[in-house]
């Protein structure tokens, strides 16, 4: 008993040491703490193409930003930009003066060095720059050749392939990236990463836009897998900002925290449903005319989504540049059952597949009203659950494939283009034509706009109207919704700026109240 | 006896090689293709078939087990597809988080569970022992992750005293950075001599290390208990009464005694159930340990993350079991001689 006796005590008077030293060191006053809820995954930019772009985005810059509010594009590292006749072409003007982190100056050499890697390794969304040849005619002049019209401009902006990082990081490779290490020309720069524990990125003092005084010289993105426990360290104000993705019945409750502040920003988020065109009963027009009056959109809007969403206006967000106005299908049920009744599909073969994928209560909830509303109409809906990855590959080939499969989409840059989604992939070779969809004419309209978005924004932005509307007809998807982005951050924060074409923060404008 | 340790660890590669087997297959015929997950947001056909033939996954099962095999026999078990990094590196980074969560938890309970379970014993039937045993089936049906939480509710939430979660405050983890000697935060900065990262990680683990401790505390105390009124009811034991030797003594140096081997059993059980079983603490308080690892690794077919951890914490369970094993010769005098 004696042993026991005292090693109980001696356990037992650690744990009252370690609760009585526990209070936590003070913190310094410019250190900022953002939550979220996945560490980053892929620190190379010629890979990356997922959510760590929240990270990479305030560590490097791209040659041209796009600003979604004046629907233009705005120098970054390039001051200026030009395109031949024939749209082949992109000559950019660069930047004086500009530094890596590392203190490499950049030059139209490095950048050329470090676009011919990621088109050479054509991993994430590097297949954007469809295989173009880069030439440094001098240091501060880069030209961009492509072998069809692209929209290079556009495509220098994006949120994933169109990093800048330096000729030396080039040349160190994958491996070095992956240990956390960077060299962009960003605002922030990486001084520490724990895997799964933080990111810590400190001021880049030499930063070429410059700095007003008031920024955080330290932002620390603490990865805090639980939602709850994130907000549990924003309401006690461990925390000044969370990225985590809010349930959104939890943000009512939220706004009611005299310390905290909901901010409901636009997105280029949306929620497409398509529908299979090839698999029994969807396979049949005035059934999937049908199906698209079942939705109740205004519900998902109100309800499901809280007001965080808005009723499509059209296949692609109107927050989205080049995006217009369609007459799109209402929620009608007299309607759907009198487009069903002339279907002449069988009533025992009114039974459709429905997908929720990856336990997004959203998308499940969705789905439930659905099959609620299908039910009055005499449609059976059975809603098959399973994680992304899994469905996805399903849906891709026809024999596994389900009747719709809503999933969350958004653009890889500033463009309403519709290839991915409608343009005609055979069964071996579909990504994202998950309506399994193929007609000719669309396929024409699409080549013919896609050629023109380098050159004739309006003849292109024409063009693909005419696809989109005719995907309409077909009844090939419903549009479900367009999202919003909600940021919850500490009331006394400031400086919380977006912009849909980057699923970001950009941290170096964050600054507390007052300072 | 060195004869039987051979024996036990030519069983035991034998044994992970059916784990290894089991895994391997179980992983590869279940529906869908980590590739889609591992290649981003909207990778192309191409860039699947080109990420597809590099892991060999358009090769046919067996010849894909044949090279995982031969890999595993270099020490090579192959990145991760959600973290990209090598799985035995992301094992090593986060083992030693898990081990020091766990051993802890393991002296906890023996330190705590073994003197109740004695003290119920003694006090059969008595309020004490009442006491006891209630608190103890209220530890097995409170749910760890509900556990949890409401200690994270009270002591974070309430009280202000503990922090809520991780393993280290960020600007502690920044600024105090000491060398990684053992991986075991507590260790590694006491060797450094810091006592700033040491209380910090010490007011860490507090939470964790109580969720883990009260939801396995109950079957060790349970099971000591059991044990000890079966021995008190022994022969032996009323003569050591009838002889005047100290109860203290009695109940420790005799009874207790003869209940070690199954008790051994259930403790060796217990930690290696710990070691893999900590997940529901882990996730609840981010704890940066294996268990997380290897769920979201699970669900997400990431293969070979969850063939890594699977192999891994087989050969850390039966190596517990050997060392277990070899501790019943420690404790029985009889085992030795036969």
């Amino acid at each position: 008993m004696k042993i026991f006796s005292k090693l109980t005590a001696a356990a037992l008077a650690v744990a009252c040491v370690a609760v009585a030293w526990q209070a936590a060191p003070a913190r310094a006053e410019t250190t900022l703490t953002v939550v979220d809820g996945i560490d980053v995954k892929d620190w190379d930019p010629a890979v990356a193409y997922g959510h760590e772009s929240y990270v990479l985005n305030n560590i490097y810059d791209p040659l041209t930003r796009y600003n979604t509010k004046e629907g233009k594009l705005e120098p970054a590292l390039a001051t200026s930009w030009s395109v031949s006749d024939d749209g082949l072409a992109w000559t950019f003007k660069l930047r004086p003066n500009v530094k890596f982190h590392s203190g490499e100056p950049m030059t139209a050499q490095s950048i050329k060095t470090m676009l011919d890697r990621n088109i050479k390794m054509n991993q994430g969304a590097q297949y954007l720059w469809g295989g173009a040849e880069v030439t440094a005619p001098d240091d501060s002049t880069l030209v961009i050749k492509t072998k069809d019209p692209l929209p290079i401009d556009l495509i220098s902006s994006g949120s994933y392939a169109a990093e800048i990082y330096s000729a030396a990081a080039a040349a160190k490779g994958n491996a070095w990236f992956q240990q956390g290490h960077e060299d962009g020309t960003g605002p922030y720069k990486v001084t520490q990463w724990i895997p799964n524990q933080q990111i810590v990125l400190e001021k880049n003092p030499d930063y070429w836009g410059g700095w007003k005084g008031n920024e955080a010289d330290r932002i620390i993105v603490r990865i805090v897998s639980e939602v709850s426990t994130q907000l549990q360290m924003l309401r006690s104000g461990e925390a000044d900002m969370t990225f985590a993705t809010l349930p959104f019945d939890m943000v009512k409750t939220l706004q009611q925290d005299p310390n905290i502040k909901i901010d409901i920003v636009e997105s280029w988020q949306y929620l497409p449903a398509p529908i299979n065109t090839k698999l029994p009963p969807t396979d049949n027009l005035k059934f999937r005319e049908a199906l698209t009056h079942i939705m109740d959109y205004d519900t998902v809007s109100s309800q499901i989504y809280a007001g965080l969403a808005s009723v499509p206006q059209g296949p692609t967000p109107m927050a989205m540049p080049g995006a217009s106005k369609y007459e799109m299908p209402k929620f009608d049920l007299d309607l759907a059952k009198k487009l069903l009744d002339e279907s002449g599909v069988p009533k025992d073969q009114w039974k459709i597949t429905w997908v929720a994928y990856g336990g997004v209560d959203v998308l499940k909830n969705v789905a439930l009203l659905y099959q609620a509303n299908a039910a009055k109409v005499g449609v059976k809906v059975d809603i098959v659950q399973g994680e992304w990855g899994v469905m996805w590959d399903k849906q891709k080939h026809l024999n596994t494939s389900f009747n719709v499969f809503p999933f969350r989409n958004w653009p890889d840059y500033a463009t309403i283009q519709p290839i991915s989604m409608f343009q005609t992939q055979t069964d071996q070779n579909v990504s994202f034509n998950l309506s399994h969809y193929s007609n000719p004419q669309v396929d024409k309209w699409i080549d013919d706009g896609t050629k023109l978005e380098a050159v004739d924004k309006k003849a292109c932005a024409e063009a693909w109207r005419k696809a989109y509307q005719q995907v309409l007809d077909d009844a090939a998807a419903m549009f479900i919704a367009d999202t919003k982005r909600i940021i919850a951050h500490r009331a006394n924060l400031e400086g919380i700026t977006t912009d849909p074409a980057y699923e970001t923060v950009f941290f170096r404008f964050l600054h507390r109240t007052g300072s | 006896m060195t004869r039987y340790v051979i024996q036990r660890l030519i069983l035991m590669v034998g044994t992970l090689i059916g784990v290894l087997t089991v895994t391997f297959v179980l992983t590869h015929i279940l529906p869908g293709s980590p590739v889609e997950v591992m290649l981003g947001h909207r990778p192309t056909p191409d860039q699947i078939a080109a990420a597809k033939h590099e892991l060999s996954l358009d090769l046919p099962l067996w010849r894909q087990y044949l090279r995982f095999l031969g890999e595993i026999g270099r020490g090579q078990f192959g990145k991760s597809f959600l973290t990209n990094q090598p799985v035995l590196q992301d094992i090593s980074q986060r083992l030693m988080a898990t081990v020091e969560l766990t051993t802890l938890a393991m002296i906890c309970i023996i330190l705590i569970g073994v003197p109740i379970g004695v003290l119920s014993a003694v006090k059969a039937n008595s309020p004490i022992d009442h006491f006891v045993r209630s608190l103890s089936v209220a530890g097995v049906a409170l749910p760890a992750f509900m556990m949890g939480m409401l200690l994270q509710m009270v002591f974070y939430g309430w009280l202000g005293w503990l922090p809520l979660q991780g393993r280290m405050t960020s600007t502690v983890l920044l600024d105090h950075q000491f060398p990684t000697v053992t991986g075991l935060y507590l260790v590694d900065s006491l060797l450094a001599h810091d006592w700033v990262a040491f209380r910090d990680a010490a007011a860490h683990i507090v939470l964790p290390l109580a969720t883990l401790t009260l939801a396995n505390l109950p079957l060790v105390a349970r099971t000591t208990r059991n044990l000890m009124v079966e021995a008190l009811s022994e022969d032996y034991v009323r003569t050591a009464f009838a002889y005047s030797l100290p109860r203290r003594d009695v109940y420790f140096r005799y009874a207790l005694k003869a209940t070690l081997i199954p008790l051994l059993t259930v403790i060796g059980l217990t930690y290696g159930y710990l070691l893999g079983g900590a997940v529901v603490a882990e996730y609840v308080f981010d704890w940066p340990g294996i268990g997380g690892y290897v769920v979201r690794a699970i669900t997400q077919s990431d293969y070979p993350a969850a063939v890594g951890v699977t192999l891994f914490l087989a050969a850390a369970y039966l190596t517990i079991n050997l060392i277990v094993d070899l501790l019943y010769f420690a404790v029985d005098p009889r085992l030795r001689r036969a």
